[in-house]
């Protein structure tokens, strides 16, 4: 790999040693896959800090490393933890957990990360078209690349923290021009309601790759299912980049060679690639929505939603959003809370382990989150949210 | 003794028993970083301690916090003594390289059908590598 003379001396250790780690395993993971250099990234966000996959032993990694003086040279976000900061207690999480929990976010606020503690970073963060970013959570990159134009391999979660460390990433992928030109050209025949559904159908059928999708269903006009049709290819598949026909910044149908290898599906497809997502909502014992993280925006809506609705909740409603669009308008989340919503700031369902609260059986927007509730074992209905909400205020569908 | 040889990834010299999966593996989910063993429902491997062994496999698969399983696995004297890839990709040289654990890829010789439990040892130097088997 070609390196420039100050990448030569960070290195060798010039700045640390954190630094000279960060830039070996850079320069190792570039060489691997085929990368003839490093490139500058504007930001980066780093995942899999929840202290449940860490343990003491990634911990220790990680305070060992700030104990290094490993710092971050670019702005650096974090995703969610295993806990809300606040309420680990009513969520069942013990105090063993709750210490390493926070000593894991001391460590990485030490090297200078700001705890945002979310899985959309793109809802707080001036991110534009063309930047180049570190970033890892899948669904964080599908938004990036596919709806703000700017550039990010699907990046781990260590590899993502060695990038913020260093300020530069391996130059491949979806950073290049190369890397986002369209692989398959995917149709949708029909209308296809739910859109977390065919984008999980999209994943599972694509797998990897740069799908086109052309005339997409009108509900990937709103951002709340475009978040949700993206973190649902990214729980199906290797996929960090979809260009949506009128969404996707500097891509036109004109754009495709006519030789793009094509796909159709329709609402049949659909329907069997989700079937496992059909469990027994009459039986659910919760609603959880907010994966991704539910914007202030969609709580509003949420909260109007319920008012009209009657209000009260025959159903448990759990709700995940960062605590920064806590703070933009808590008012929200205390009206939220008031009717009964179990609102939970710092973590999401997928992350967290929920096993404290009681609860066997989930309704869900989020086909990512049906995947990853279903896999550790809960019964699990795919719904929309409107769908998911009427149930939680009716108490039956 | 013969020598397959193949790209050098990660620095060092393990000797240990080989243990060889023709599936790829998931260190995230798929292996438990308390007991070291592999807990995927149905793997070749499954129920088997991946401690002190040359682990061969295709590649690694899943989610990229099967890096930090691999670091876990050795810093509680769990993990692989080293590893040899067809193909290894991020998730396995990231995992390889903060624990110390020697790592090679693309072996010169087919390295699936060698014989799990025959003694072994791996050496992997800045710009050579190869795995001696009798």
């Amino acid at each position: 790999m070609f390196l420039t003379p100050e990448e030569e001396k960070l290195l060798d250790g010039e700045a640390g040693p954190a630094m000279a780690l960060a830039m070996k395993v850079l320069v190792k993971v570039g060489e691997v896959l085929g990368a003839e250099r490093l490139v500058r990234i504007s930001r980066a966000h780093v995942s899999g800090i929840s202290f449940k996959n860490l343990g003491e032993e990634g911990l220790s990694f990680l305070e060992e490393l700030a104990g290094k003086g490993g710092k971050v040279s670019v702005p650096t976000t974090i995703n969610p933890a295993g806990m809300d900061l606040d309420k680990w207690k009513e969520m069942g999480v013990s105090e063993a957990f709750a210490r390493g929990q926070l000593r894991v976010i001391n460590a990485l606020t030490r090297m200078g990360a700001d705890p945002l503690l979310s899985c959309a970073p793109y809802e707080y963060l001036d991110v534009n078209l063309g930047d180049l970013l570190g970033w890892a959570e899948s669904n964080a990159v599908l938004y990036a690349n596919s709806v703000l134009g700017a550039r990010s391999n699907r990046e781990g979660g260590p590899l993502a923290l060695f990038e913020a460390i260093a300020g530069r990433a391996p130059y491949m992928g979806l950073l290049t021009d190369e890397g986002r030109k369209p692989t398959i050209l995917v149709r949708v025949r029909g209308e296809i309601a739910n859109a977390a559904a065919l984008g999980y159908s999209i994943g599972k059928l694509v797998k990897k790759g740069v799908p086109f999708l052309v005339n997409p269903p009108e509900s990937l006009r709103e951002r709340r299912e475009l978040k949700l049709f993206l973190a649902a290819i990214g729980a199906a598949s290797s996929i960090g980049m979809v260009i949506i026909e009128g969404v996707t910044p500097g891509f036109e149908y004109r754009d495709v060679s006519s030789s793009l290898e094509r796909i159709e599906l329709d609402a049949k497809d659909v329907e069997d690639i989700t079937s496992r997502f059909r469990g027994d909502p009459e039986e659910a014992d919760a609603i959880a929505l907010g994966c991704p993280h539910l914007s202030i925006g969609e709580l509003k809506e949420i909260l109007v939603f319920l008012r009209r609705a009657g209000g009260r909740l025959k159903r448990r409603l759990l709700l995940f959003t960062a605590r920064r669009a806590y703070s933009s308008a808590p008012s929200i989340v205390h009206a939220l809370r008031d009717l009964g919503a179990e609102v939970y700031l710092d973590t999401c369902m997928v992350v967290a382990d929920l096993s404290g609260l009681g609860i066997d059986g989930f309704v869900v927007d989020s086909a990512k989150a049906a995947y990853y509730l279903s896999a550790q074992g809960y019964d699990v209905t795919l719904l929309s949210r409107n769908e998911a909400l009427a149930l939680a205020v009716r108490g039956r569908l | 003794m013969r020598k397959i040889r193949g790209r050098p990834l990660v620095e060092g010299i393990a000797t240990g028993e080989l243990l060889v999966s023709h599936e790829p593996i998931s260190f995230y989910g798929g292996v438990d970083p308390i007991t070291g063993k592999v807990v995927e429902p149905g793997h070749p491997l499954e129920g088997e301690s991946l401690a002190g062994k040359i682990l061969i496999f295709p590649y690694g698969k899943g989610s990229t916090v099967g890096s930090y399983v691999i670091l876990r696995l050795r810093r509680r004297g769990l993990a692989p003594a080293g590893i040899v890839n067809v193909e290894s990709e991020p998730i396995i040289v990231v995992g390889c390289m903060i624990s110390s654990i020697p790592l090679m890829d693309r072996p010169a010789e087919d390295t699936l059908s060698l014989k799990t439990g025959i003694k072994a040892r791996l050496v992997v130097k800045e710009h050579e590598a190869y795995l001696e088997v009798p």
